[in-house]
C-alpha cells in the first residue's frame, strides 16, 4: 500500500526535476502524473480488469483515456474552449462510470448526484487551469495535491479504503511534481504551463469522487462537494505575497498551498462529522 | 386443410411431449431461517474472519430417485452481508468488495449434478458475482428428507443438505487488500428447503 502512493511521488518529483524549465515540460508532468496513477493502481489493485466490470475498474481506463488527451498537446487545453471540451468528455466519462444504474432506469437522486460530480470536476479543472495560468505548473500541481489528500480523507471516513488509498496516489503524484518544481523555482527554473497537467488531474479526481459518490453509501457527498472549491480557495491567499522577487518565489507557493488546503480540511471535518 | 392442421398440431404436441423432460423433482424453497450462507476469509494468516449474508432467496428441484436431474437457484442481496461489525459490513459493501450499490445481486445457478456416492454429489453452477461470472463446483451432502414434525407444519416435506466450496475472490475482481486478506474464500452452505404438496 505504501508503494502505491510512493511510486506516484517519486514518478512526479523524477519528472519535475528533470523537465524543470523546458517548453514541453507541462504535457510530460501531465504524463507523469498519468503514468504515476496507472503505476498506483498497480500497486493498490494489480492488472486493469478488461472488460472492466465496475465502475470502480473503469478507473484506470479513464486516466489512460485523459493522458491520452494530454499528450495531444498543451495548447489544446489552455485554450478558451478547453471547459467545453472538459465538460463534454466529463459527461461521457460519467455516462461510462454510470451505465449499469442508468441502464437500470435513472432516477432523480443518481442524475442529481452525476450533475453535481460533473459541476465539481469542472469546477477543479477550471480552478486548476487558472492557477497554472497564473503561477505555472506549480499553480496547477498544488491544489491537485491537497484536493487528492481531502478526497483520500473523505473517502476513507466513508468506507471505501483502497479509493482513499488511490486519492493518495493523486495527492503523492501531484505532490512529488509541486516538490520538484518548487525546488527548482527556488533556485529561479519556473515551468510555465500546466493546463494539461490540471485535465489529467481533474479526470483522476472527477473519476474517483464519481465512484465514491455513486456507489458508497456511507460517504457524505456534502464533504465531497466541499472539495471542489480547493483549487479556487488558493487564490486569496496567494494574493497576500504580490511580487516577484526571490522571497516571493518561495512565499507564494506555500500561501497557495495552504490556501488551497482549506477546503479539504473542511470537507475531511464535515465528513468526520456526519459519518465518522 | 383441416386435416393437415389437426395433423401439424398433433405433431408438434407429441414432440413436444418427447423433448420435454419427465421429471418428477419437487421444488423446495429455501427455509431462510435454517439457511446459511456462511464465508470464511483468512486475516493476515492470524484467524479467519466469518461472515454470512442475512437476505437470500432460493430453491432447488430435487428427485431423490433421479439426483442428476436436480438444479440449485440462489439469489444473495449483497447488502446483506454480516460480520457482526457494523463499520466492517460497510466497508464490505463498499466498491472495494461487494460494491453492492452498483451489484446488489450475487446469483448460483447450477448446470450440472455428478452423483459421488449414497449421500454425496459435486454441484457445477455458475456463479455470478461482480458482474462476473465463473463456473464453481459445490460439494453437497444430503442429510435427510421427510415430513416437517410439527403439527404446524403439516404437509410440508423437508430436505437439507450442506455444501461446501472454495473460490478465489480476485477471480471476481475483487481485489482489496490482497493479500492481507485471503484470496480464497471458503463457503458453508447449511440448507433446508420446504416442498409443500
Amino acid at each position: 500500500m505504501v508503494r502505491g502512493v510512493a511510486a506516484p511521488f517519486v514518478a512526479g518529483l523524477a519528472i519535475a526535476l528533470l523537465g524543470r524549465g523546458r517548453s514541453h515540460a507541462p504535457v510530460w508532468l501531465a504524463a507523469a502524473l498519468g503514468l504515476g496513477l496507472l503505476t498506483g493502481w498497480l500497486w493498490l489493485e494489480g492488472l486493469p480488469h478488461f472488460p472492466p466490470p465496475a465502475a470502480k475498474a473503469k478507473l484506470p481506463y479513464l486516466i489512460a483515456a485523459a493522458l491520452g488527451l494530454a499528450l495531444v498537446g498543451e495548447s489544446l487545453w489552455a485554450r478558451p474552449a478547453a471547459p467545453a471540451v472538459a465538460g463534454a468528455g466529463a459527461v461521457a466519462a460519467l455516462v461510462w462510470l454510470a451505465w449499469r444504474p442508468l441502464q437500470a432506469g435513472p432516477d432523480g437522486a443518481l442524475l442529481l448526484r452525476l450533475a453535481l460530480v460533473a459541476a465539481g470536476t469542472l469546477l477543479v479543472f477550471e480552478g486548476t487551469r487558472r492557477a497554472a495560468a497564473r503561477d505555472g505548473a506549480l499553480g496547477a500541481a498544488i491544489p491537485l495535491a491537497t484536493t487528492g489528500a481531502g478526497l483520500g480523507g473523505v473517502a476513507l471516513l466513508g468506507a471505501s479504503a483502497t479509493l482513499g488509498l488511490f486519492a493518495g496516489s493523486v495527492a503523492a503524484a501531484a505532490g512529488g511534481i509541486a516538490t520538484g518544481l518548487y525546488a527548482a523555482q527556488l533556485v529561479g527554473r519556473t515551468t510555465a504551463g500546466g493546463a494539461s497537467l490540471a485535465w489529467v488531474g481533474a479526470a483522476a479526481l472527477g473519476g474517483l469522487v464519481a465512484v465514491l459518490a455513486l456507489f458508497t453509501p456511507k460517504v457524505s457527498v456534502a464533504a465531497l462537494a466541499v472539495l471542489a472549491l480547493g483549487p479556487w480557495a488558493g487564490e486569496t491567499l496567494r494574493g497576500w505575497a504580490p511580487g516577484t522577487g526571490a522571497a516571493v518565489r518561495a512565499l507564494r507557493p506555500v500561501l497557495l498551498t495552504l490556501g488551497c488546503a482549506l477546503p479539504p480540511l473542511a470537507a475531511v471535518g464535515l465528513a468526520q462529522l456526519l459519518e465518522g | 386443410m383441416k386435416k393437415a392442421m389437426l395433423r401439424a398440431v398433433l405433431s408438434g404436441a407429441l414432440m413436444l411431449a418427447v423433448v420435454a423432460p419427465a421429471s418428477a423433482a419437487d421444488r423446495f424453497d429455501f427455509d431462510k431461517v435454517h439457511t446459511n450462507i456462511v464465508f470464511l476469509v483468512d486475516h493476515l494468516g492470524f484467524s479467519r474472519m466469518v461472515g454470512q449474508f442475512q437476505d437470500f432467496d432460493g430453491h432447488f428441484l430435487f428427485d431423490p430417485d433421479q439426483v442428476a436431474d436436480s438444479a440449485v437457484s440462489v439469489t444473495i442481496e449483497t447488502t446483506s452481508v454480516d460480520t457482526d461489525h457494523e463499520k466492517r459490513d460497510d466497508h464490505l459493501r463498499s466498491p472495494d468488495f461487494f460494491n453492492a450499490a452498483e451489484f446488489p445481486q450475487m446469483t448460483f445457478r447450477s448446470t450440472g449434478i455428478d452423483v459421488t456416492g449414497e449421500k454425496t454429489g459435486l454441484i457445477t453452477g455458475d456463479l455470478t458475482l461482480l458482474g462476473v461470472t465463473r463456473p464453481v463446483v459445490l460439494d453437497v451432502t444430503f442429510n435427510g428428507m421427510g415430513p416437517h414434525p410439527s403439527p404446524q407444519m403439516a404437509g410440508v416435506t423437508v430436505a437439507g443438505f450442506s455444501g461446501r466450496t472454495t473460490l478465489r475472490r480476485s477471480e471476481f475482481g475483487m481485489t482489496g487488500f490482497l493479500p492481507g486478506l485471503g484470496d480464497k474464500v471458503e463457503i458453508w452452505l447449511e440448507v433446508e428447503g420446504h416442498h409443500k404438496k
